[in-house]
Parts: structure tokens; C-alpha cells; sequence
């Protein structure tokens, strides 16, 4: 899917990427915020995604997931911890915290906010066109990543995955995103590197 | 078709979704038909006021932080009306046929870039979702409703099982009753004539006797010293005195016996009742002598029975199923005592009511259990000692006599359990 040099210079591309996506996030919510060095896989099927997540995936989790679309397309999943980001109602501009529906669209506020800065700091790295997004969505609750992921096929699951972990330390506050790049925009991606290897 | 300066304005003018575009603090830059027809403010009355002095409905420091990340991440943000039905408090599209009170919407913030790549705007367009709110709440409403029969239904499915199973819990007394009965007809007979017999026996051993003592008394003045010798000594050997008083004795236990066998084959028939599940006048005092001697083999070795019977005037009952209550109790009562107690029977009457008490010096029962001892197959005893069903039973048989089952227990003291059954049943009884 990736020549090792391919790869190597997309590691680089997405940690600059994600450094600023963090450092807009912490701007946004004027609070630090700690990542993770991105770790990226070239999965194959939805038995890869277990093994490069074997981590969190014995523990019940909120999963909720995004879309983008452009040049660059797919998925992303979020996974938080089973209190969501309660933690962060107040960052979030949320005055009357604890309801079940403020949690809810909390995480899904916060999931736009990671995915946001994530994908749009790829895509300006790529010096791709910059995607456009749906609305997120709740992916799962309650059980572990690989109870629900058992027995389910991902369609399209020959991509690359980027596995980052988000904490924001005041807030006792942790989550992990995985980028799931579609099969269908490898070759985008495959030749936006390729061009800023030559241009180097 | 060259368009018109206006036409793009037109058509954003025209279309039937909601656009706002508002700057950095909320102040708003345009507006479309579609806001100025549902908030009935004109685009020039709003122009540059803030989106929070026109909606003061909007939360505005979460409103606002939405804004922040268009500008800061130049980034999109949503609202999904699952989590907040609506931004801007607008009329609901379907006032006459609609439930809901309000116009659901889905906003989405897009980030408004100028030529120096900076967010100039923020373009909040949202939709009327109303149609589909309607239809995803009617949907959960059903779905609600539906799991709601469900369980309704599950209820109903246990209750069967319930009814099923004390159907045929009675139907198998009634085949052991008439069980008993055809053997306790089949008993009677042979223990009739035996019975007879036995009578018959015991006078002939008195005649019999009568001639030998004749015998003996003419012996003892007629015959030769050798004749009284060999008789003696005959005597000696099969120790005749005692064989004399022994026969009586011998006859008159076994009579004894066979009174007891007459006694209990009886009861057994009278405890079956076969072909008298009817409603009758009958002694509860003669239903709880027969259901003891039936149980007494159970009874005998772990309890004394003390009755305190009062006066009792004959009730109106099916007499087969209140000895089947009674057995429940006694029984029950016996398993209840480790080694060995007491069961105390008393009844009474209180104005148009007759009780009956049973109570032991068991084990008691405890708290946890006493709201669950009428549950059918509710029981502590082990795996196939008991049913769980004869407390079940014999309560729903109390209640289809209009009475009602006390129960007083203290673990570790003893159980007593009351049953009180009206005299007359109400006038509409039903079979």
C-alpha cells in the first residue's frame, strides 16, 4: 500500500499535523493539552484494528465516529472512557453539566473538535483540498471496542489507521482517535507524499 | 441563461433552509427568507445585532464556543436535534397535524474564508428536521410501546405457566385421590371380612376356652394322678397359662388392628372425596381427624399433636381441598421440626367466620423468605424434596373459598398459620 520512505514521511507529516491540531485545540479550549506520538498501521481488515488497539479494548468505552470528505476521506472513531468528557462541560461552554443529554452532545462536540484538527492539519500538511465533514455521530456505548468490533467486517478496511491519544492533564481527561484513511483515497494520499518528497 | 447580479442572493433567498452568517462576537452579517419568515424579523432589523439579543433562548456561552472552533480550527461544527432539538426557537412546520411544539432543526457551523485565509464568518445553515423528529419520536414511541406489551405479555406467559402448573398440581391429587380410593375399596373389602372373622375368632377363643376350663375342672376330680401328671406336664411345656391369657389378648389387639385398618381406609376415602368436589356442608373437625390419621406416618416420630378444638358449626366448602390445605399445613408443620416438637391445632369461630391454626415449634421462617413462601415453586427445601407448589395451592384454594392464610413465624421459635373461611360462602359461588 506504502513504500517504508512513503510511510516514514507520512509519520512526520502527521506528527507536524497533529502538533498543530493540538496547539489550535488548546487555544480553543485555553487549557494544555498532551498527545501522543501518532502511530500509524496499513490495516488490512477489522482483525488489525484489534491488535493495533489491544490496549483499550478490554475496557467498556463511549465510541462515537465522524466522517470526512474530500480527496482525503474516511473515518474516524474517538474513544473515550465510559464518562465521556464530563470533565470538560465547562471548557466546552456547557453551563448546567451532569444531564445525559449534555454528555452526549458534549462528546460529540469534542469529537468534531478532535477530528477537525486532526484531519484539516493533514490535509493542509498534504497540501490536499481540504475535506468537508458530517455531522458526528454515536458509533457505541457501553460495551469494549472489541466486543462490538467482533464478528463486524469493516467495509472497506484495507487502510491506513492512525492511532493517537489525547489527555488534558488538568482535566483528568483521556481519549484515543483512530483515523481510518478509505481504501479509496490511498492514492491521493500515496501521491500527496510523494510530491513532498520531490519537492524536499 | 446569464445570471442576474442578484441571482446567486436569489437563490439563497429562495431556498427552503435556514442561513445566517454571523462575525466573530455573534453579530449578525445576513440572514435569508427563510429566518426573516419564521423569526418575522427583517434582514435590516437584524443586521448587526447580536444572534443573542434576536434568540435570547440561545445558551450562549455554548453557542459562542461553537463559533470559537470555526474560528479558531476553521472547522465545522454541527447540532444534531437528537441531543438539542433546536437552536432557534421556531413554530413547528406541522402546526395542525404535528406533535411537537417546536422546529427541530440540524445546524451546521461552516467557517467563511477570505482571500488571506482567515475565517471572515461563520455560516450557520440549519434544516427543518421536523418531518423526521415527528417520525423517529412516533417510531420510539411505538418501539416503547411495544416492548411495554412485550413484558406485558411475558407477565401473562408466566402467569399461565403458573396456572398450567397448579392445574396440574389438582389434577394429580385428583388422580392420587382416586388412586387411594380405588385402593382403599379394594382394601375394604378383604378387611371387612377379616374384621368379621376376627370378631368371630375372639368368641369362639372365649367359648373355646370356656369348654377347657371344663375340661379342667373335670380333670382335676375324675382322672388318675398320671393322666394330671402327663396333662401338667404338656401344660408346663407350652406354657398354657400364658397361652390361655395371650390368645384373648392376641385376638383382641389384632381386632384392635383391623379396627385401625377399617379406620384409616375411611378416611383415605373420605379425604379423596372422589366425585365430591362440590360445594358442601361439612365438619371441619372430621376433615382435620381424617387428614391426621393420612399424615400421621409422617408426623408420628417428629411431633406431639395438641388439639384445642372449639365449637364449630359445619361450613360450606369443597371438603376434598380444604383436607388437601390442612395436609399442606401438618405436614409442612412436621418437615418444619428438626428432631423432635409440637404442633398445636386449634380452631374457633369469630362472628361469621371459622379459623383454624396450625402452629409448630419449627425452625421458623425468615424475613427474606416470607413474602415469597405463596410463590409457586418457591420452597427451601432441596432439589426434588419439595414441589414449591403446596403453599401456592392451598392459598389460591383458601381464596376460592373467600378466606384468607395468616402466617406469624419467628425463625428459631416456630410458624403458626391461621386459616379463616367464612361459614356461607357469598351468594354467587363460583365453581
Amino acid at each position: 500500500m506504502f513504500t517504508r520512505d512513503q510511510l516514514n514521511a507520512l509519520q512526520e507529516i502527521i506528527n507536524i499535523a497533529m502538533g498543530q491540531g493540538a496547539d489550535r485545540l488548546a487555544r480553543l479550549i485555553e487549557t494544555f493539552v498532551v498527545l501522543s506520538v501518532p502511530k500509524l498501521y496499513a490495516v488490512k481488515s477489522s482483525e488489525d484494528i484489534h491488535q493495533a488497539h489491544q490496549k483499550m479494548s478490554e475496557q467498556p468505552v463511549i465510541t462515537t465516529r465522524q466522517s470526512f470528505i474530500g480527496p482525503f476521506r474516511g473515518e474516524v472513531l474517538v474513544i473515550f472512557g465510559v464518562n465521556g468528557a464530563n470533565e470538560l462541560a465547562e471548557l466546552m461552554g456547557y453551563v448546567d453539566k451532569g444531564e445525559e443529554q449534555i454528555k452526549e452532545e458534549l462528546i460529540l462536540d469534542l469529537t468534531n473538535l478532535l477530528v477537525g484538527a486532526c484531519v484539516s492539519g493533514i490535509c493542509e500538511q498534504l497540501k490536499l483540498e481540504s475535506s468537508t465533514f458530517s455531522s458526528p455521530g454515536l458509533f457505541f456505548e457501553g460495551g469494549s471496542l472489541d466486543a462490538f468490533m467482533q464478528g463486524k467486517a469493516l467495509k472497506d478496511s484495507k487502510a491506513l489507521l492512525v492511532e493517537i491519544q489525547f489527555r488534558i492533564e488538568s482535566h483528568a481527561f483521556a481519549c484515543e482517535l483512530l483515523i481510518c484513511i478509505s481504501d479509496a483515497s490511498i492514492k491521493a494520499v500515496s501521491d500527496a507524499v510523494d510530491r513532498l518528497i520531490d519537492s524536499v | 441563461m446569464i445570471p442576474a447580479p442578484n441571482f446567486f442572493e436569489g437563490i439563497i433567498q429562495q431556498l427552503n433552509t435556514g442561513i445566517v452568517i454571523v462575525d466573530q462576537v455573534g453579530d449578525i452579517q445576513f440572514w435569508n427568507q427563510f429566518m426573516k419568515l419564521n423569526s418575522g424579523h427583517d434582514h435590516e432589523d437584524v443586521l448587526g445585532r447580536s444572534i443573542y439579543d434576536i434568540f435570547p433562548e440561545i445558551p450562549q456561552s455554548w453557542f459562542q464556543k461553537k463559533i470559537d472552533t470555526v474560528y479558531t480550527l476553521q472547522h465545522m461544527a454541527f447540532t444534531d436535534w437528537k441531543k438539542r432539538p433546536y437552536v432557534f426557537r421556531f413554530p413547528t412546520t406541522r402546526p395542525i397535524t404535528g406533535e411537537v411544539e417546536f422546529m427541530y432543526q440540524n445546524c451546521t457551523f461552516s467557517p467563511l474564508i477570505n482571500e488571506q485565509r482567515k475565517v471572515a464568518g461563520v455560516l450557520i445553515v440549519f434544516t427543518d428536521i421536523t418531518e423526521v423528529a415527528e417520525q423517529t419520536l412516533a417510531m420510539e414511541r411505538l418501539t416503547n410501546n411495544l416492548e411495554k406489551e412485550k413484558q406485558e405479555q411475558q407477565k401473562l406467559i408466566t402467569k399461565l405457566e403458573e396456572a398450567q402448573n397448579q392445574l396440574l398440581q389438582s389434577e394429580k391429587m385428583a388422580a392420587i385421590g382416586q388412586l387411594a380410593a380405588g385402593v382403599a375399596h379394594e382394601i375394604n373389602n378383604p378387611t371387612g371380612f377379616v374384621y368379621s372373622n376376627m370378631g368371630s375368632l375372639g368368641l369362639m377363643v372365649e367359648d373355646l376356652m370356656a369348654v377347657i376350663d371344663v375340661y379342667e375342672d373335670q380333670l382335676c376330680r375324675n382322672s388318675t394322678p398320671e393322666a394330671q401328671q402327663t396333662i401338667n406336664q404338656a401344660k408346663e411345656k407350652y406354657d398354657f397359662d400364658y397361652l390361655k391369657e395371650d390368645l384373648v389378648n392376641l385376638v383382641k389387639e389384632s381386632k384392635d388392628g383391623i379396627e385401625r385398618i377399617k379406620r384409616i381406609v375411611e378416611d383415605l376415602k373420605g379425604f379423596s372425596h372422589v366425585g365430591e368436589s362440590d360445594w358442601q356442608m361439612a365438619s371441619i373437625h372430621k376433615g382435620l381427624e381424617s387428614t391426621l390419621n393420612v399424615v400421621w406416618n409422617e408426623i408420628k416420630y417428629k411431633a406431639e399433636v395438641e388439639k384445642h378444638f372449639g365449637d364449630l358449626p359445619e361450613i360450606e366448602c369443597i371438603p376434598s381441598q380444604i383436607n388437601q390445605v390442612f395436609m399442606n399445613l401438618v405436614v409442612n408443620a412436621a418437615h418444619s421440626i428438626e428432631k423432635k416438637g409440637k404442633i398445636v391445632i386449634s380452631t374457633g369461630q369469630k362472628d361469621q367466620q371459622i379459623f383454624i391454626s396450625v402452629a409448630d415449634s419449627g425452625c421458623g421462617i425468615s424475613q427474606e423468605h416470607m413474602n415469597r413462601i405463596f410463590e409457586p415453586f418457591f420452597t427451601t427445601k432441596p432439589v426434588g424434596k419439595g414441589t414449591g407448589l403446596g403453599l401456592s395451592v392451598s392459598y389460591n384454594i383458601i381464596k376460592k373459598h373467600h378466606g384468607h392464610i395468616e402466617v406469624d413465624s419467628r425463625p428459631g421459635e416456630g410458624t403458626t398459620f391461621t386459616l379463616w373461611l367464612p361459614i356461607l360462602q357469598p351468594v354467587q359461588v363460583e365453581d
